[in-house]
């Protein structure tokens, strides 16, 4: 398979008051056309920002993102906006993200009109009334505004805006994490129809571990701006080596009343994104934490084929050699 | 936009009867001035030394002044003056506020700082002081006087853009638009004014009276249209030597004036309240 998208080390820091926020650090991936790439984590650990820095809705600070073979990192004016149509973004909040003085038609047509897409207004229509069926709206809402809609419909909406250009390439940010529970599998579904109809290729950003489970091909867990997991979406439910992951895999509640799950609960600070030391950032957390854990940052590594870990003792936790410093878990 | 937020703010603004009121008198006003030649049962500069200093009475119904002229007369045609001045100034102020808001609000930093510590520093002279410095450079005559009016205004304006687009510059469809590739004139254009609406709209209600009321003021002091034109304020202040004598002089421009931006402020206020957000269903 080609890959569609190359990250290599990209960074975004934002300079605030107190020092550089390292928003998102170091950040590598590989993504497949037609795959879905799922990021999950906690909130503010930079997983919106990397979602953003890689459509160019932000300047990365540094790093190579290439697209299609292209080198894509500092894009000119012109090549903005050529990039514009092949990459688009869902976003989170189908109430806020859609312009509330602007009719459905116009919300949808509005990439067309500023691409020229169309010749005459009647094409302009027909495409519009097409991307509306597209994404399951039906045409009678051509002319009402947003405000009549309810939060699926208005998510529909958004994902047909984001399909207007014909995209090869969509960052979700949490395009379900706002809508109800029923709805949210509605939406789930429509992605992955429109995935496999146009080849779609997604970076799925979401902090439900059930949702990416459904989605993504590839899963990479992020803390504090690195990502310090990536595998497999099957691998990484059954065998994850980082103890973040591992902790945060136990979080999601189970619905077996008698079964006893082990939940590991995290204490202790979170490091501060602002000018970060080097050491491993999820240190000052970890259970199995020791010396090494405070004085180097751990690098992203392969630990299996298509297994990456960013942690000093993954091979130790594995082989359960390494002890946890205090009673980390609970029954619950 | 187009037809929704016009026919829900007319629905809102139906329901308030002191807003319709005010609208009643605004559109009354306009009438009276568009037909005043018609309305007019005197010419406007019509002298007639015979009957100078009348009291109200049945063929001069407001009375007459010093030189004979019929008062209605010429607060009818004064409606002119007053509403033009109104409309003029608050446009122009409105246009230039909006620009330097927008400018300011949009582009942040920089430009933000230099554009609004020009604010500041016109905020910080009281504004009419600002309008009798203006017209004392420029000279008299109305056209200097709406400028005067106008660039008095103009910081309200700027400073309620600014604020507005700063709150609707942060919404999610604004990144929404940046990620279709919109240009930024096109996204201040169709995404972050149209957002903005209320309160400029308000704005400028309140603005037009305002800007009637100063230009009136600066007439009173001698400094705006100048007698013999029939300006309200300038009616008052040629009137006020007879105020004793001819108490009529005086009160009917003076509530000419003030039932003009009654009317305004009603209609302003009852804008304000259909135009709000958080009253909609």
């Amino acid at each position: 398979m080609e890959a569609l998208l190359e990250v290599r080390g990209l960074k975004k820091y934002f300079s605030t008051p107190k020092g550089l926020l390292h928003a998102v650090d170091d950040v590598s991936f590989t993504l497949e056309r037609g795959k879905t790439l799922g990021i999950v984590g906690e909130s503010g650990c930079g997983k919106s920002t990397l979602g953003r820095v890689v459509i160019h809705l932000l300047e990365p600070t540094a790093g190579l993102i290439r697209f299609e073979g292209r080198d894509i990192s500092r894009p000119g004016k012109r090549e903005l906006k050529e990039l514009r149509s092949n990459m688009q973004m869902i976003f989170q909040d189908p109430y806020s993200s859609i312009n509330p003085r602007m009719t459905v038609s116009e919300i949808i047509g509005e990439p067309l009109q500023i691409f020229k897409k169309c010749a005459s207004s009647q094409e302009y229509d027909k495409q519009v009334s097409k991307l509306m069926d597209t994404v399951g709206l039906a045409s009678r809402l051509y002319n009402t505004y947003p405000h009549e809609l309810d939060g699926g419909r208005r998510q529909r909406i958004g994902i047909a805006r984001a399909l207007a250009l014909d995209p090869s390439f969509i960052v979700c940010d949490e395009p379900v994490s706002a809508l109800d529970v029923s709805i949210q599998a509605q939406i789930l579904n429509l992605m992955q129809d429109l995935q496999q109809e146009r080849k779609l290729t997604y970076i799925f950003i979401t902090h439900d571990m059930s949702v990416v489970k459904h989605i993504s091909d590839d899963i990479g867990v992020m803390y504090l701006g690195q990502m310090v997991e990536k595998c497999g979406s099957k691998e990484l439910f059954k065998n994850q080596l980082h103890p973040y992951t591992k902790a945060l895999l136990s979080a999601i509640p189970r619905p077996r009343i008698r079964e006893k799950s082990k939940r590991i609960l995290l204490r202790g600070e979170i490091t501060s994104p602002i000018n970060p030391k080097a050491a491993c950032r999820f240190g000052s957390r970890c259970i199995y934490a020791q010396e090494i854990c405070f004085g180097k940052a751990p690098a992203l590594t392969e630990a299996e084929p298509g297994h990456f870990v960013a942690c000093h003792l993954w091979k130790q936790i594995w082989e359960g050699t390494a002890r946890p410093k205090e009673a980390g878990g609970e029954n619950g | 936009m187009k037809e929704g937020l016009f026919i829900q703010t007319w629905r809102g603004l139906k329901k308030n009867k002191l807003a319709m009121f005010g609208m009643v008198m605004i559109l009354f006003l306009l009438v009276v001035a568009v037909f005043a030649d018609v309305l007019a049962p005197y010419g406007v500069d019509d002298q007639d030394l015979t009957r100078k200093f009348l009291a109200p009475c049945l063929a001069h119904p407001f009375g007459t002044d010093e030189f004979g002229r019929d008062i209605l007369s010429r607060i009818i045609h004064g409606c002119r003056y007053s509403l033009m001045i109104g409309a003029v100034a608050a446009t122009l102020s409105a246009a230039a506020g909006m620009l330097i808001g927008s400018l300011a609000g949009f582009y942040g930093r920089q430009a933000d700082n230099i554009l609004m510590r020009l604010i500041d520093i016109m905020l910080a002279i009281p504004s009419t002081l600002l309008g009798i410095s203006i017209v004392a450079a420029l000279g008299n005559g109305i056209r200097n006087v709406i400028i005067a009016v106008a660039i008095g205004a103009v910081p309200a304006y700027a400073r309620i853009v600014r604020a507005s687009i700063l709150s609707v510059k942060e919404q999610e469809y604004i990144e929404a638009a940046r990620s279709i590739g919109a240009s930024d004139v096109r996204i201040i254009l169709k995404h972050i004014l149209p957002n903005c609406l209320a309160p400029i709209i308000v704005q400028i209600t309140m603005s037009v009276a305002k800007a009637i009321l100063e230009a009136s003021s600066l007439s009173f002091i001698g400094l705006g249209v100048q007698p013999p034109s029939a300006e309200w304020g300038a009616m008052l202040s040629a009137g006020r030597a007879y105020i004793r004598k001819a108490w009529w002089i005086v009160t009917f421009p003076g509530l000419a004036i003030a039932m003009i931006i009654f009317g305004l402020n009603l209609f302003g206020d009852g804008l304000r309240d259909a135009l709000d957000p958080r009253l909609k269903t």
